[in-house]
C-alpha cells in the first residue's frame, strides 16, 4: 500500500477551481517529482496535502499511512509524518528558531525533550547545512534572506524526520552553492530516515543528485503524464509544450 | 481622599473615545522614601508592597535598579535623575492590585536611560511615565510588555519630551490581551523646537486573544522642529492565519500556537531584563516552562 | 500638578459617535429664537424644519466648545448673527476681494470673465453649465441633483429629506453641528436610484446667490443599491467671505453595494474658521472614498467620518493638508467599523510651513460586531522649517480579537540629498523643494480628475514660492 494516496482530488480557492480530479500515489521510501509550468497547480497540491485552510477540497480524498486525512488539521497531518517545505515561509517575530523547533519536535514525537539533547541534535543538523549557529536564537524567518529561509526549512526537515517530505520549489532563487547545500540536506534526510520525497519544481537542477522513482506532470490542474526518470530528460530537451499543448508561461 | 486626574494626554482628542485621561483616588499612606545616590551599589533591588517613593541618581558606573511592585493598593513614584554621561537601567515588574505608578526622568547631556517595564496581570494599574530629554545627545530606550486577562486593566501614558539636540528615543511595546481585559497605551514622542538632529521611534504590537478585550492605542507624535525624524507604528489584532498554518504544518496545535506566541511576545521583553534571577522569577510568574537543566 | 476633576458623562447616540464636549463655559449667543423664526420664514420652511431649527438652537446654547483642537477664540461668538447674516454678501465687488486672493486667481490663470462671474451676484460659474449638461444626460435615469431648499418643497422628495436630514449628523453631535441645524442655508441634494452608475462626476458649486450659502450649506446625498457616483465639492475657487465662519454639513447615505467618491479641494480664504462636519453611512458591500485637500482657512476642524454599517462595507480616505503662515489646520478622518468583514484605509500627508500648524487627528473604532475587519492607517508629515508645527494624534479603539489593525506614522523633513540631486540637474532650490513637495502630495493628486490635480499642484507651487498666500 502506498504511503500517500491522492484520489480524484478537486480543490478550489476563493471559488475558483485549481485542481480538477488529480490522482497520484507515493510509496514508502520513494522519490517522486511533480513538474509543470507556472500556475499548473503544483503548489496547490502541496498545500492541500498539508491541509492549508485557504484551499478547499471539493471532491476526492487524501489518504496517508492508511488513514483518510482529507478533513484533518495541519498539525494532525504533521504528527502523522507529513512535512511541507514552504516556498515562502512566513516570519514569526518573537519566536526563535530553536524554541519553535523544540516545540514542534515535542508535539510531533509526543515526548519531552531534554534541552541538552535537543541542542546537540540542532547543532549537528545546522552543521550539515552550513548554517551559522547564531540562527538558532534568531526569530524564525525574521530578516532571513531567501537562501537562509530555505536552509531553515531543510533544517526543520532534518529535525522532524517526517515519513513524507513535500519540497515546494526549494531550489528556486538559490545560487549554485546553496542548491548544493540544500541537496546535501535532502540526501542526509534520505540517509537518516529513508522517508519519501515529493519534490515540486519547474526545473531540474536539484534532481541531479537524486535517483527519481516517478515523475508526474501537471498542467491546468490535471495530471497529464506519468513516467520514470526519463520524463525529466524529455522535459529538459523539449519543455512542457508538447505535453500540455501550451507554452510554459 | 480626593480623586486626582492622571495620565492626561499631552494632546487631548475626541472626548467620546475616553482616552484623554483617567482618575483615581490615591492612597493616603505616607510613602517611604528610598534614595539611590552616587554611592549606592551598582545593582539595587527594591520591593514595593505599599506606597513608595524612589529617587534614583546615577554614579560613576552604569547602575541597574530592579523594582518589584506588588501591592494591593499603592502609589509608587519614581524619580530618575541621570546627570551628564550617566547610564541608568531601570527594571520595573508590576503585579498586584490597584496601583498608580508615576515615573519621572530627567536626562542630562549624554545621559542614557534604559527602561524595562513588565505589567503582569495587573488588576487595575495606572502608569504615567514622563522622560525629559533635556541634555544634548541624551538617549532613552524602553521595552514595555504586558499580559492581561480576566478583568485586568492597564492605563499607560508614556510621554517622551525630546528637548535637547541630537537626542534619540526608541520604544518597543508588546502585549497580550485576553478575557475582558482593558488596556490603553498612549505613547507620545514630543519633539520640541530646538531638538535639531533628534530621532524617535515607537512600535506597539498587541495580540488580541479573546473577542471581549478592549484595546486602545494612541500613538502621538508632536513636532515643532524641522530637523527630526520620527516614526510610529502599531499592529493590533489576531494571529495571521498564514502563521497559524505554518506552525500547524510543523505539528503544533492551534491552541498551543496562541500560547507560544503570547509567551514569545513577553519573552522578548523578559530577555531584556538582564538579570538572571529576575528573569527566572518573571518566567515563573508567566508560567513559562523553565529550562530543564 | 494634579487637579480635582468632575467626571463628565459621555452621551452615546444611536450610532455611538455623538459626544458631549466639556470645556470652558460658553457664551449666551447672539442668536435668539426670534431670529431663527425670521430666517425660517424668509426661507419659507415647512413646519417641521422650523421646529428642527429651534430645537437645534436650544442644543447649541446648551453645548460647550470642544476641549481639544485649535483655539477658536478669534471667533466672535457673541455676535454670531453677523456670520449668519453678513452685511456684505457675495455681491462683493471684485475690487473688494483681498489682494492675495486676486493674485492667486491671476496665477491660477483663471480668466477675467470667470473672475467677474465669481464675484458677481447670482452669476454662474463656468461649471454651472457642466452641471446642467450632466443633469440633462442623467435626468432620464432618475438621478436628482438640485438644491436642498427646492427639494424640500417638492412633494416628490420632501419625505426623503425629512427622514434623512441631520439624522446621520444629529445637532447634538457637537456645538457647530447644532449651529448648523439652526441656521443652515443652501446646499445640494443628490439622489441616485438603484443600479444607476454615473460615469461623469457631479460637481457642486457654491450657490452664491443664496443668503449665507456656502457658509452653512447642507449637502445630502443618497445612493440607492448598487449605484455609483463621484461627487466633487466646490473644488476650484478660493472663496471670500467677510464673515469668517463656515459650518457646513455633509451627509452621505451609501446603499448596499453602492459606491460613492467624494472629492474636495478646500481653499477658503485665510481668515476663515472652517468647522465642517462630513459623514457617510455605508451599507452592506458599499464603499465610500474620500479625497480631501485642505489648503485654505485660518482654522479648520475637519474629520470626515465613515460608519461601516453593513457586512463587507469599506472606506478609503486620501487626504492632504498644507498649513502655511497663520493657519492651524486640524484634519483627519474617523472610521467606525460596525459590521463584520468591513475594511478601511486612511492615507494622509501633511505639510507645515512658515509658522503653519497642521494636525492629523483620527479615530478608528472597531466594535464588537466588526468581526473579521481590517484597517490600516498611514500618515506622513513634512516639516519645511522650524517655526512651524506638525502633530499626529491617532486613536485606535479595538473591541474584537478577530481583526487586523495597522498604523504607521512618519515625520521628517525634505532630504538634503533629494534637493541636491534635483539642483544638480539644473533646478534652483525653490523649484527643487516645490517639486519634492508636489511629489509628496502625489497620493491625493493621483486620485483627482486631471484638471483638479493640476490645480492642486498649482496651489502647492504657489505656497512654496511664497509670493502669495
Amino acid at each position: 500500500m502506498a504511503l500517500l494516496t491522492i484520489r480524484n482530488l478537486s480543490v478550489e480557492i476563493e471559488e475558483k477551481e485549481l485542481l480538477h480530479g488529480v490522482s497520484a500515489e507515493v510509496g514508502s521510501g520513494e522519490t517522486h517529482v511533480l513538474m509543470g509550468p507556472n500556475g499548473a497547480g503544483k503548489s496547490t497540491l502541496g498545500y492541500t496535502v498539508m491541509g492549508s485552510p485557504e484551499y478547499k477540497v471539493t471532491g476526492g480524498s487524501i489518504e496517508f499511512d492508511g488513514a483518510d486525512i482529507t478533513a484533518e488539521t495541519p498539525d494532525k497531518r504533521a504528527k502523522r509524518g507529513i512535512f511541507l517545505s514552504f516556498q515562502n515561509p512566513v516570519a514569526i517575530p518573537g519566536v526563535t528558531l530553536s524554541d519553535f523547533l523544540r516545540n514542534a519536535l515535542e508535539q510531533v514525537t509526543g515526548q519531552r525533550l531534554k534541552l541538552w539533547d535537543f541542542k546537540k541534535q540542532l547543532k549537528a543538523a545546522m552543521e550539515v547545512l552550513q548554517m551559522d549557529a547564531a540562527y538558532a536564537d534568531r526569530d524564525l524567518n525574521v530578516g532571513f534572506s531567501g537562501g537562509e529561509k530555505k536552509k531553515a526549512e531543510i533544517l526543520q526537515l532534518l529535525m522532524l524526520k517526517p515519513k513524507l517530505a513535500i519540497l515546494d520549489e526549494t531550489d528556486s532563487g538559490l545560487d549554485v552553492d546553496a542548491v548544493r547545500t540544500v541537496s546535501a540536506g535532502i540526501a542526509e534526510y534520505r540517509g537518516r530516515c529513508g522517508g519519501s520525497l515529493l519534490i515540486i519544481t519547474h526545473n531540474t537542477k536539484i534532481l541531479e543528485a537524486l535517483s527519481v522513482d516517478r515523475v508526474h506532470i501537471i498542467a491546468d490542474g490535471r495530471i497529464v503524464k506519468k513516467g520514470g526518470e526519463e520524463l525529466i530528460r524529455e522535459i529538459n530537451a523539449s519543455g512542457f509544450e508538447h505535453l500540455t499543448g501550451k507554452g510554459t508561461v | 481622599m480626593a480623586a486626582v486626574r492622571l495620565n492626561q494626554s499631552p494632546a487631548p482628542t475626541f472626548s467620546w473615545l475616553g482616552v484623554n485621561g483617567t482618575e483615581r483616588e490615591l492612597p493616603e499612606t505616607a510613602a517611604e522614601e528610598t534614595v539611590i545616590s552616587g554611592d549606592s551599589s551598582n545593582l539595587v533591588r527594591i520591593t514595593a508592597e505599599q506606597s513608595a517613593k524612589v529617587v534614583i541618581s546615577g554614579g560613576k558606573q552604569p547602575r541597574t535598579v530592579i523594582m518589584d511592585v506588588n501591592a494591593e493598593k499603592a502609589f509608587v513614584s519614581t524619580a530618575v535623575r541621570a546627570e551628564s554621561g550617566e547610564r541608568i537601567r531601570l527594571v520595573q515588574i508590576v503585579t498586584g492590585g490597584e496601583t498608580v505608578l508615576d515615573l519621572n526622568a530627567e536626562l542630562a547631556e549624554n545621559a542614557v536611560l534604559e527602561l524595562v517595564q513588565l505589567y503582569l496581570n495587573t488588576a487595575d494599574c495606572v502608569s504615567g511615565i514622563t522622560v525629559n530629554m533635556n541634555g544634548r545627545k541624551s538617549a532613552f530606550s524602553s521595552q514595555i510588555g504586558y499580559t492581561l486577562a480576566g478583568s485586568d486593566a492597564l492605563d499607560i501614558n508614556l510621554n517622551i519630551v525630546q528637548n535637547g539636540k541630537k537626542t534619540a528615543s526608541d520604544t518597543a511595546v508588546k502585549g497580550v490581551l485576553r478575557g475582558t481585559a482593558k488596556k490603553i497605551f498612549r505613547g507620545t514622542i514630543d519633539f520640541r523646537n530646538g531638538a535639531a538632529g533628534s530621532a524617535g521611534t515607537e512600535q506597539e504590537h498587541v495580540l488580541l486573544l479573546d473577542e471581549t478585550v478592549v484595546n486602545k492605542t494612541v500613538p502621538v507624535i508632536l513636532c515643532a522642529e524641522e530637523d527630526v525624524a520620527g516614526t510610529h507604528g502599531a499592529t493590533i489584532g489576531r494571529v495571521d492565519p498564514k502563521q497559524i498554518f505554518y506552525m500547524q504544518s510543523r505539528g503544533i496545535p492551534e491552541a498551543q500556537i496562541y500560547e507560544l506566541l503570547a509567551q514569545s511576545q513577553l519573552g522578548s521583553v523578559v530577555r531584556q531584563i538582564g538579570d538572571a534571577e529576575t528573569e527566572q522569577r518573571v518566567n515563573r510568574l508567566l508560567g513559562r516552562e523553565q529550562a530543564d537543566e | 500638578m494634579k487637579e480635582k476633576i468632575k467626571v463628565t458623562d459621555i452621551d452615546r447616540s444611536r450610532y455611538d459617535f455623538r459626544y458631549g464636549e466639556d470645556a470652558a463655559d460658553f457664551l449666551s449667543s447672539g442668536i435668539t429664537p426670534e431670529i431663527i423664526c425670521e430666517i425660517s420664514q424668509e426661507k419659507n420652511d415647512p413646519d417641521w424644519m422650523r421646529e428642527f431649527r429651534l430645537k437645534s438652537l436650544e442644543v447649541f446654547s446648551r453645548m460647550k466648545m470642544p476641549e481639544w483642537g485649535p483655539p477658536v477664540d478669534g471667533l466672535d461668538m457673541q455676535n454670531i448673527v453677523a456670520y449668519i447674516r453678513p452685511k456684505s454678501r457675495m455681491n462683493t465687488d471684485w475690487n473688494d476681494v483681498p489682494e492675495h486672493i486676486r493674485e492667486t486667481f491671476e496665477r491660477l490663470g483663471i480668466p477675467q470673465a470667470e473672475r467677474e462671474s465669481l464675484a458677481g451676484v447670482g452669476a454662474q460659474y463656468d461649471s454651472e453649465l457642466v452641471y446642467h449638461n450632466v443633469r440633462k444626460e442623467v435626468a432620464e435615469s432618475g438621478v436628482v441633483y438640485t438644491d436642498l431648499e427646492s427639494a424640500m418643497h417638492d412633494p416628490a422628495y420632501a419625505e426623503i429629506i425629512r427622514s434623512h436630514f441631520m439624522k446621520l449628523v444629529p445637532p447634538s453631535d457637537h456645538k457647530f453641528a447644532a449651529l448648523h441645524g439652526a441656521v443652515w442655508s443652501g446646499g445640494s441634494f443628490v439622489y441616485v436610484p438603484a443600479g444607476v452608475k454615473l460615469e461623469i462626476p457631479l460637481q457642486s458649486y457654491f450657490r452664491l446667490n443664496a443668503r449665507g450659502a456656502g457658509q452653512f450649506e447642507h449637502t445630502l446625498i443618497i445612493l440607492e443599491e448598487n449605484s455609483d457616483l463621484h461627487f466633487i465639492e466646490g473644488c476650484s475657487a478660493p472663496k471670500y467671505y467677510e464673515a469668517g465662519l463656515h459650518a457646513g454639513c455633509v451627509e452621505l447615505y451609501v446603499g448596499k453595494g453602492a459606491k460613492l467618491r467624494y472629492s474636495t479641494i478646500e481653499n477658503w480664504s485665510k481668515n476663515m474658521y472652517n468647522l465642517n462636519t462630513k459623514r457617510a453611512l455605508v451599507e452592506e458591500g458599499g464603499r465610500i472614498e474620500w479625497v480631501s485637500g485642505s489648503f485654505g482657512s485660518h482654522v479648520s476642524y475637519l474629520y470626515p467620518m465613515s460608519v461601516l454599517n453593513g457586512r463587507g462595507a469599506s472606506a478609503e480616505f486620501t487626504g492632504i493638508t498644507f498649513a502655511g503662515e497663520g493657519q492651524n489646520l486640524d484634519t483627519g478622518a474617523k472610521i467606525v467599523h460596525n459590521a463584520p468583514d468591513t475594511s478601511s484605509h486612511i492615507d494622509t500627508k501633511s505639510i507645515s510651513k512658515s509658522g503653519g500648524i497642521s494636525t492629523f487627528r483620527s479615530a478608528v473604532t472597531v466594535r464588537e460586531s466588526a468581526v473579521g475587519s481590517r484597517s490600516s492607517v498611514s500618515c506622513e508629515s513634512l516639516m519645511l522649517d522650524s517655526i512651524s508645527r506638525s502633530d499626529t494624534i491617532p486613536v485606535m479603539d479595538i473591541r474584537t480579537d478577530k481583526c487586523d489593525i495597522g498604523h504607521e506614522a512618519k515625520i521628517g523633513r525634505i532630504s538634503d540629498d533629494a534637493v541636491f540631486y534635483l539642483m544638480s540637474r539644473g533646478m534652483d532650490e525653490q523649484a527643487a523643494r516645490a517639486m519634492i513637495v508636489s511629489g509628496f502630495a502625489g497620493n491625493v493628486s493621483k486620485e483627482l480628475p486631471l484638471e483638479y490635480a493640476v490645480e492642486m499642484n498649482n496651489l502647492i507651487r504657489l505656497e512654496m514660492t511664497g509670493t502669495t498666500g
